[in-house]
């Protein structure tokens, strides 16, 4: 037993999970089920939201790429030779890339949100035409940067579970 | 490569990350914003959001079991008669536990939300039964987070012990 790679391990799929999860449920589900319910709901439920959704995600995404980047030096002594020799690199780097692709388009979508967030706040009573309209415009972008920043992060799940099967 | 094998387990991987990240939000994000607000918005939201949460979460929660059972039956070397014996049955084990008590968790969660949606929407509850209900709610939620995370690390790390 290797306690350091299970410690890292640990660490590395439970944030992962946490980013995985929370990313899809944002973007297939909560997200969706808010744009049907629309302003002044949604907006006030994004307001409350925003700052400790975007702790969660931020430090899960962050946790999971440090940690999955100590494991697979630990793992790997040459890891460098390794990315671009084996089919296993090639798997590791590629997950690298989808979830660093899928964690930036997810910091767009979150100052989107933010955006919509804020003129919902603003908000003294039923928004004027131009504040709706540009609350649903700032709403859908959210939506399909969450979406998209959401299947980057399961394709880096799915190359990260095949690596050790190629 | 067994691409049946690699399937099965990216099914559940990607079943299983599901379920605890959306167990994590609901639990750690949703419930206290929705909380948070007025009764009228929270009568809304639940209307909205508590039928699709339950439905993606309990599905996901048999994708990620049902697949795990076959992985179990289909990894090379292992089978279900390993559960609860040395280092990988034991923890496979302890995690098929803590899952199916958080599903059943989750079950109980789902029963609270029904009742909350119901008072509200009818205006027969006491603010006692109410406040009863998302306290309910909200210790069942955190219970059910911390049950999918041990399964989660009992189960990944299996193989290591």
């Amino acid at each position: 037993m290797d306690a350091e790679i299970i410690f890292l391990r640990l660490l590395h799929i439970v944030s992962g999970a946490t980013w995985v999860g929370s990313a899809i449920f944002l973007a297939f589900v909560l997200q969706p089920a808010m744009a049907k319910t629309g302003p002044p709901h949604a907006p006030a439920l994004m307001a409350n939201i925003l700052k400790p959704m975007l702790i969660v995600l931020h430090s899960s995404a962050i946790l999971t790429i440090v940690f999955g980047v100590i494991m697979a030096f630990r793992v790997r002594d040459s890891l460098f030779d390794s990315l671009w020799s084996t089919d296993w690199g090639t798997m590791i780097w590629l997950g690298f890339l989808f979830s660093v692709v899928g964690y930036g388009i997810g910091i767009f979508a979150g100052l989107t949100n933010k955006k919509m967030a804020d003129i919902g706040a603003s908000l003294q009573g039923p928004p004027s035409p131009e504040q709706a309209a540009a609350m649903t415009r700032y709403r859908d972008r959210a939506i399909i940067l969450a979406k998209i920043g959401a299947l980057l992060v399961v394709a880096a799940v799915v190359v990260m579970a095949m690596a050790q099967h190629v | 490569m067994d691409v049946g094998l690699v399937a099965t387990r990216i099914i559940h991987i990607i079943a299983g990350s599901f379920w605890v990240g959306a167990a994590i939000y609901l639990a750690v994000l949703l419930e206290p914003a929705i909380r948070s607000t007025s009764a009228d918005l929270e009568r809304q939201l639940l209307n909205r959001t508590s039928k699709l949460n339950s439905m993606w979460i309990t599905g996901a929660a048999i994708v990620t079991m049902v697949s795990g059972f076959a992985l179990v039956s289909t990894t090379p070397g292992r089978s279900m008669s390993d559960l609860g014996s040395g280092g990988w049955g034991t923890m496979i084990l302890v995690g098929l536990i803590a899952s199916v008590a958080a599903f059943v968790v989750s079950g109980m969660a789902g029963g609270f939300t029904a009742r909350l949606r119901r008072g509200l929407e009818s205006g027969d509850a006491s603010d006692d039964q109410l406040a009863k209900y998302r306290r309910g709610l909200s210790m069942l939620g955190y219970v059910n987070a911390a049950l999918v995370i041990v399964a989660v690390g009992t189960m990944s790390s299996a193989r290591f012990v």
